[in-house]
């Protein structure tokens, strides 16, 4: 065996154990510590303005991201009906329709919704089997509203 | 390394129990390190004393890149270097401590620090010059690498080789030598 593995070995036996004496003193500074601050687990606040700011604004994109998608959420099922029965699967076709139906819910005039069904048709004119009315429209947002 | 990340975490957020934890679970390594390094007990526990307090003076504000045994392991060999060249700025005050031992003239007890059976190595390591010793006790107790030992004695990497051979060939002449009893 290289005399080098025999030193190696004979250091790695040394092994002494920290006297009570030692215990009780560090013990006790760590009581000390502990009396004077109280354990912060939870809160975790950055010491630099710029992570202050970029923590501020991942939690208002956060908050924000989280009611759109609560909101689109409910609008899920009326986007599905569109989508399946209209044979619309672009977002600006899906969105066209959504902003047709606030409109007729809101009760705007039939110029209004002729005017949203001229940028809806613009929009999807490639894609949309043929022009609803205004009429067949109409029914086909009733029958959205009744999901 | 896991559970000491998690310990670290917690000691920034002044949680007591992880504290005790990291003494807890280093207390006898340090110590060992440290009297190995000083080839007294009572001297090496003051060094852990002295790296704790100052641990947990930095909590909240604790940065830690590598192994939380590496760091305590440098913190120790710092300490118990400044207290080498303190006692040799003022010889005569616990000499023994500093200077390399001369063969036979380690008390007992301090030859017996780390039981009979490991005697002569303890007695041998006395003897070296501190800056070979603490490279030896560095490499192979702590398994630390030349470069951070370089870093810590703020030498070149030849240097701490060069101490690291020549303090391996005394040592293996004293191991070798029937003088030591």
């Amino acid at each position: 065996m290289r005399p080098q593995n025999n030193i190696d070995k004979l250091i790695k036996k040394l092994d002494l154990k920290a006297s009570t004496d030692l215990d009780k003193k560090i013990h006790s500074q760590i009581d000390k510590i502990s009396a004077s601050t109280k354990p912060n687990l939870w809160i975790t606040l950055p010491k630099s303005k710029i992570m202050r700011f970029a923590a501020m604004t991942a939690v208002v994109a956060l908050a924000f991201y989280s009611g759109i998608a609560y909101k689109d959420r409910s609008h899920q099922k009326q986007l599905d009906y569109l989508a399946t029965e209209l044979n619309l699967k672009s977002p600006a076709e899906l969105m066209s329709y959504i902003s047709l139906s606030r409109a007729f819910r809101q009760g705007d005039d039939m110029e209004a919704l002729e005017k949203q069904l001229e940028v809806a048709d613009k929009k999807a004119s490639s894609r949309l089997k043929e022009r609803l009315t205004i009429d067949q429209l109409i029914c086909e947002l009733e029958e959205c509203d009744k999901i | 390394m896991l559970e000491d990340k998690l310990l670290i975490w917690k000691f920034n957020r002044r949680d007591p129990q992880a504290l005790r934890r990291i003494y807890e679970k280093y207390k006898d390594y340090l110590v060992t390190l440290a009297a190995a390094l000083l080839s007294e007990k009572t001297v090496a526990e003051d060094s852990v004393h002295d790296v704790f307090v100052s641990l947990i003076r930095s909590a909240g504000k604790f940065r830690l890149t590598g192994s939380l045994r590496s760091y305590l392991a440098t913190c120790v060999a710092n300490n118990a270097r400044n207290r080498n060249k303190a006692l040799t700025r003022h010889p005569g005050v616990g000499l023994e401590v500093a200077e390399p031992i001369a063969s036979g003239s380690l008390s007992p007890d301090r030859a017996a620090i780390f039981g009979e059976k490991l005697r002569k190595v303890t007695i041998s390591l006395a003897q070296l010059p501190y800056d070979q010793r603490e490279v030896i006790i560095l490499r192979h107790y702590s398994n630390m690498k030349f470069k951070a030992i370089a870093e810590m004695q703020n030498e070149s990497i030849n240097t701490i080789q060069g101490r690291y051979r020549y303090g391996l060939d005394k040592l293996r002449t004293l191991l070798n030598s029937e003088v030591i009893k």
